[in-house]
């Protein structure tokens, strides 16, 4: 039974002020702008977009900047944000094939048509803080010199000695060590291409892997380059199970009660706005042997995709314009058998903004949740929908978790006078024993 | 010409994506002081986006995105805008470019101003697409030695 408590107004707007006194810090500096979070927490922007479900970087930044940097508070609140919004309809799915990549990389094939672009990222960066970040730079030359410093950087160490130690941790340019990789950090939770399936052979010889020296093809202003979907080339020998549209209407989540078992496309829905640590962990198990799932990543690519709807009063669909996706297809083992020759399975993972490790777990962890469509045995929490889909939301969890640090006196009381009868009855039983 | 719908549909997606001043400039001066009204103020809201499995496959709802939209009347013309965010500026006068485009003595400036906008854009992406190319990887499998003799 919860009963509720009155007073203390004043103390609580007392705190309230105060809370936003410490979101300001110190007043003589100057105040953050939404702009510069945009643009130089851009990463922070993106997950409060994923996880708030509401692709608008402006309202994501403002919440990034009231909740202090708490992002999953700020994700609360882009989340609750959207009560205040009509809600207009159903886009046109996005065609991530016609993206405007800005990343496009494959863990399956060395030579995919269209390439591979690293884009921006830390994929092989040395995990050393860089001091000279310590300094805030004039707004121009901060470009100019990181620019001149990286390729003085890197024609001074072209060719790194295989298997040597990254040289002395001074904060040199973290780009400039590409090659390295294999040697620099040798446990997998920090090097990303050295625990990836294909990278076993750069296990055995440390540089395996090089890039190509930095000759950019021309900018070409009529076409920019093509770039087909990596999984195509499986589909064409027939070694990839084929997603088909029925034309079936998707379940909504946010309109509908939830029915279990759900269908993949509400369980998508849902993992695209779950917890990054949550879909993290549960993807982690599954790849440890807590559901089997340790997949290839036969495409991962992030871009702008256009976005269109059918506005009744038209009726053809309009640009409502581009959006930042992170996109993940991963192959792995094979169904069928019998009548149906193997083939390979897909999981698969789509989020707003740039967002690639989530990306990533979620299409872990989509084809951790076909066990049972896939005829697999269910042994880890990240094969149980009802598992997954009631606690991978961290605006519920934060929430429920976090209502007991609220009054509850009375409950309290009830327990605490219960737990006095138990021992008095205890002593009264001790005592008859003794007479 | 003026109901045809991928020559609207064209230039609402160019003037959807241009920077608001150049789109504000560019329809300045095919129409110095455009008397419209509002017949839908600017109207911002939330439309679900869809995805599909594999891109290929069974949509789902991924998230939701925020929009403003805004419908106008220029003369006897009905303009639709929509744009991204709250941005009622944009709305109104990509709403406002979608009239003027169905009226005979704009539509040509109007068309043109489309395929400039539409140039800048090019441009942007071209520029943002040569610092991308510089990260364009070429990984090699090298082959171990022990295999010589075989």
């Amino acid at each position: 039974m919860y009963v509720a408590v009155k007073g203390g107004e004043k103390a609580i707007d007392a705190a309230r002020r105060l809370m936003d006194k410490r979101r300001r810090g110190a007043p003589e500096l100057p105040e953050i702008s939404l702009e510069q979070i945009r643009e130089q927490l851009g990463l922070a922007v993106d997950r409060v977009m994923a996880e708030g479900s509401l692709y608008a970087p402006e309202l994501a930044a403002l919440a990034v900047k009231q909740a202090q940097g708490d992002l999953v508070e700020a994700i609360f609140l882009l989340r609750a944000s959207r009560a205040a919004f009509p809600r207009f309809g159903y886009s046109l799915p996005v065609d991530t094939a016609a993206m405007r990549v800005e990343r496009r990389i494959s863990g399956t094939w060395k030579d995919l048509p269209g390439g591979q672009l690293l884009g921006p990222t830390f994929d092989y960066a040395h995990r050393l803080l860089d001091y000279r970040l310590a300094r805030t730079q004039k707004p121009e030359k901060s470009v100019e010199s990181a620019e001149s410093a990286e390729s003085a950087k890197s024609a001074e160490s072209a060719e790194p000695e295989a298997g040597k130690p990254p040289s002395t941790p001074v904060p040199t340019h973290a780009g400039a060590a590409v090659p390295t990789h294999a040697a620099a950090v040798p446990t997998h939770a920090a090097a990303v291409p050295a625990h990836a399936p294909t990278a076993s052979a750069a296990a055995h010889a440390p540089t395996s892997t090089t890039t190509a020296s930095a000759t950019p093809p021309p900018a070409d202003e009529e076409s920019l380059p093509d770039c087909p979907k990596a999984m195509s080339v499986l589909i064409e020998e027939g070694l990839l199970e084929l997603e088909e549209d029925d034309g079936r209407e998707p379940g909504d989540i946010t309109r509908q009660p939830v029915d279990f078992p759900l269908d993949r496309p509400e369980r998508l829905q849902n993992l695209a706005r779950s917890d990054e640590g949550f879909a993290l962990a549960l993807a982690y198990s599954s790849q440890r042997g807590f559901g089997s799932v340790h997949p290839f990543v036969s495409e991962l690519r992030q871009g702008a995709a256009l976005v269109e709807f059918i506005p009744e009063e038209l009726g053809f669909p309009v640009v409502l314009g581009e959006m930042e996706a992170t996109e993940c297809e991963t192959v792995n083992q094979f169904k069928g058998g019998g009548e149906t020759p193997p083939v390979f399975t897909r999981g698969y993972g789509l989020t707003f903004g740039r967002n690639e490790r989530k990306a990533l777990c979620m299409a872990i962890v989509d084809r951790a949740l076909r066990a049972e469509e896939l005829g697999e045995e269910i042994k880890g929490p990240a094969q149980n929908q009802e598992f997954v889909f009631s606690h991978s939301d961290n605006v519920e969890a934060a929430g429920f978790v976090s209502h007991i640090k609220l009054p509850h006196y009375v409950d309290f009381q009830a327990e605490l006078s219960m737990l006095r009868q138990l021992r008095k009855a205890k002593q009264n039983d001790d005592r008859g024993d003794r007479i | 010409m003026k109901t045809d719908p991928s020559a609207r549909r064209r230039r609402m997606a160019a003037f959807t994506l241009a920077p608001l001043n150049s789109l504000a400039e560019g329809l300045s001066r095919i129409c110095p002081r455009p008397d419209h009204v509002f017949l839908r103020r600017p109207e911002t809201g939330l439309v679900m986006v869809r995805g599909r499995l594999g891109n290929v496959g069974q949509a789902f709802n991924l998230g939701e995105m925020l929009v403003t939209r805004c419908t106008i009347q220029y003369q006897s013309r009905l303009g639709h805008g929509w744009s991204p965010g709250r941005t009622a500026r944009q709305a109104e006068l990509v709403a406002l470019g979608d009239a003027l485009g169905q009226c005979p003595e704009h539509a040509e400036a109007i068309d043109r101003l489309t395929e400039e906008l539409e140039e800048v854009k090019r441009h942007q992406d071209a520029v943002r697409q040569a610092e991308i190319q510089k990260t364009r990887v070429q990984f090699f499998a090298l082959v171990r030695g022990e295999d010589k003799d075989d």
